[in-house]
């Protein structure tokens, strides 16, 4: 079977370099979002003469509603967009190797209760649960949101990591560790979290294609960070008011979150066809 | 199939302790009394607040409290929606028609869609027209849910007039007949349904293709070749069957996601369903309906996925080892 059928539906003719280049540039645009940004994105121009601009050379992404420069706010929205995801797979990558490393090597009764438990959040809706603390918590800060959107993302993660544990179990290199005599603490660390970590990366790149969805659509409708933290959601949110007159507040965050998931989709998928053990069980 | 059916209510009995636990620890989690700072200091709400602390058993003892919540949610008994002045076992059955009205002919449509198209795709593995289908399939799903019906809406409601923008039936009208009531709602129904059609059969066509792909690899499939079968024979009668458990089972797996996804294409067509009216109740910290639509949404994930699963044993009895 050649590469290319194997990718799933990914077009095995876009080099990988595109989508890591890309995401790249976005990383970089959010780490120096500071020093990059024209204008203060939090401070409005002139009302009346600086509002709803059309993009020009002055303004790349024009003006908005209350005559904040939206390019630079754009770059301010990457920052904390990129960061809630970089956060909430900490979160997931912390809490599903973990819990994954230590299903897979457990006696099998307390294997059988943890992938239970995991089964069971899998079965939860996410966005029922997130929103569910939302309406009890009030808007949330963006660390939070992160915290919680890692938190409920972990179970996929522990169960392909699981599963990858139990093969590398069963290899000789870890049952010659085990006849000399290493501590299984020891061989959890040493000899079978690095054969883990190569799928726990890839999943964990797939999760960023999950979780800014799910913050920018919870931002959109209101259920998400709080106000004046800008992220995409929240930009989505104020072009919301006025979409048909004011395209470019609505165009560049759209564009934004399609091209971030696009290139996080095809880097996971093409990194996880080169390699059928990473496949998700 | 016995053990199979107690494994699954076994799964469904936990992610209820599960999320009634959540709701338990999020209304004590809240500061002071929940159902006072949600309300005004009105002495005509007293009656309510009452009748909320004695729903949620707040006057109790700490351990009596949640067996009580529990036995009053077995019962319907949610209390009163803060934001609709009535029962909230009212508000329910109001939405969830409704919901059933978006999701049902979605998924139906969505999944014959991706069957098909990833059935083709995979017959023609690795040609251009593969490669187009796939690129638009993933271009679809990089671009969120809300996103596609902020877009479809105002494409083809707000610019073009083609559809109503919001809405299931059109505001006060008068339905002549049964035939006017059911060609008004898929007047409504043409736009949100086909966005989530459409991302539905993305999802389906990915599995579908890759699963295509594997199986033509399979010795029966040469031995049907080999027997002289034409192609579509060959995908309809051998590669069909062996691919339908495993897409019940992937469906499965996609159910709630699917739901997050409804919710949110509800809320951008005002589609008056439970997803719509769960994102407003939590925008008014309507407690008592946010904890019942989280409750009962949670549990329908976990029948439809049930379902799912043994239809995904009917169809290949081999996997049912592994339930």
């Amino acid at each position: 079977m050649s590469a290319s059928r194997r990718t799933g539906n990914v077009p095995a003719f876009v080099p990988l370099c595109v989508p890591a280049c890309v995401l790249a540039l976005f990383v970089l645009t959010a780490l120096t979002a500071q020093w990059i940004a024209p204008f203060d994105p939090a401070m409005s121009g002139d009302l009346v003469a600086d509002r709803l601009l059309t993009p020009s050379t002055t303004h790349w992404f024009g003006t908005d509603a209350s005559a904040r420069d939206v390019f630079s706010r754009m770059l301010f929205g990457t920052q904390v967009s990129l960061g809630i995801a970089a956060l909430s797979v900490a979160v997931v990558l912390l809490v599903g190797v973990t819990w994954g490393v230590i299903a897979g090597l457990a006696p099998a009764w307390l294997d059988g209760w943890m992938m239970r438990f995991v089964d069971a959040l899998m079965a939860t809706p996410r966005l029922l649960v997130v929103l569910a603390c939302v309406a009890f918590t009030g808007r949330l800060s963006a660390t939070s949101l992160a915290l919680l959107l890692g938190l409920t993302a972990w179970p996929a993660m522990s169960r392909i990591v699981r599963a990858r544990v139990r093969e590398l179990d069963a290899t000789d290199y870890v049952a010659a560790a085990r006849a000399l005599g290493a501590p299984r603490m020891r061989i959890a660390v040493r000899h079978i979290l690095p054969g883990v970590l190569p799928a726990a990366m890839v999943t964990a790149i797939l999760t960023v294609a999950s979780v800014i969805p799910l913050e920018a659509g919870l931002s959109y409708f209101g259920a998400g960070i709080a106000p004046p933290t800008a992220s995409w959601g929240v930009l989505l949110q104020d072009a919301s008011a006025r979409p048909l007159d004011a395209w470019w507040l609505l165009l560049f965050p759209s564009a934004a979150i399609a091209a971030t998931v696009m290139s996080v989709n095809l880097l996971g998928e093409r990194l996880r066809g080169r390699d059928r053990s990473l496949l998700a069980p | 199939m016995l053990r199979f059916a107690a494994a699954r209510a076994r799964q469904t009995a936990i992610v209820a302790f599960v999320v009634t636990s959540l709701a338990f620890v999020l209304v004590h989690a809240a500061p002071g009394d929940p159902f006072a700072t949600s309300l005004d200091e009105n002495s005509n709400f007293a009656a309510a607040r009452a009748e909320m602390r004695l729903r949620y058993a707040l006057d109790l003892p700490l351990w009596q409290q949640y067996p009580m919540m529990l036995a009053n949610f077995a019962r319907g008994e949610f209390g009163t929606s803060f934001g609709e002045a009535r029962p909230v076992s009212a508000v329910l059955t109001d939405v969830i028609p409704d919901t059933l009205l978006l999701m049902v002919p979605a998924l139906l449509i969505g999944v014959l869609a991706g069957v098909a198209v990833g059935t083709w795709q995979g017959a023609h593995a690795g040609t251009w027209r593969d490669r187009a289908t796939g690129a638009f399939a993933l271009s679809v799903l990089s671009i969120p849910e809300f996103l596609l019906a902020l877009i479809a809406s105002l494409v083809f409601a707000v610019r073009l007039r083609w559809f109503p923008a919001t809405g299931i039936f059109s505001a006060g009208a008068v339905h002549a007949s049964w035939l006017d009531t059911v060609g008004d709602y898929l007047h409504h129904a043409a736009l949100p349904v086909s966005v989530l059609a459409l991302v539905i059969s993305c999802v389906v066509a990915r599995f579908q293709r890759a699963a295509v792909v594997d199986t033509l690899n399979e010795e029966f499939v040469r031995t049907a070749r080999a027997k002289g079968a034409a192609t579509r024979r060959v995908l309809v009668h051998h590669v069909l069957r062996r691919t339908g458990g495993s897409l019940f089972a992937v469906l499965g797996l996609l159910v709630p996601t699917l739901v997050g996804g409804a919710a949110m294409v509800e809320m951008v067509f005002g589609w008056p369903g439970a997803g719509a009216t769960l994102v407003s109740a939590v925008g008014s910290r309507d407690y008592p309906l946010v904890i019942a639509l989280v409750l009962v949404g949670s549990i329908a994930v976990c029948v439809g996925s049930a379902i799912a699963d043994a239809a995904a044993v009917l169809a290949n009895p081999a996997i049912r080892k592994e339930a």
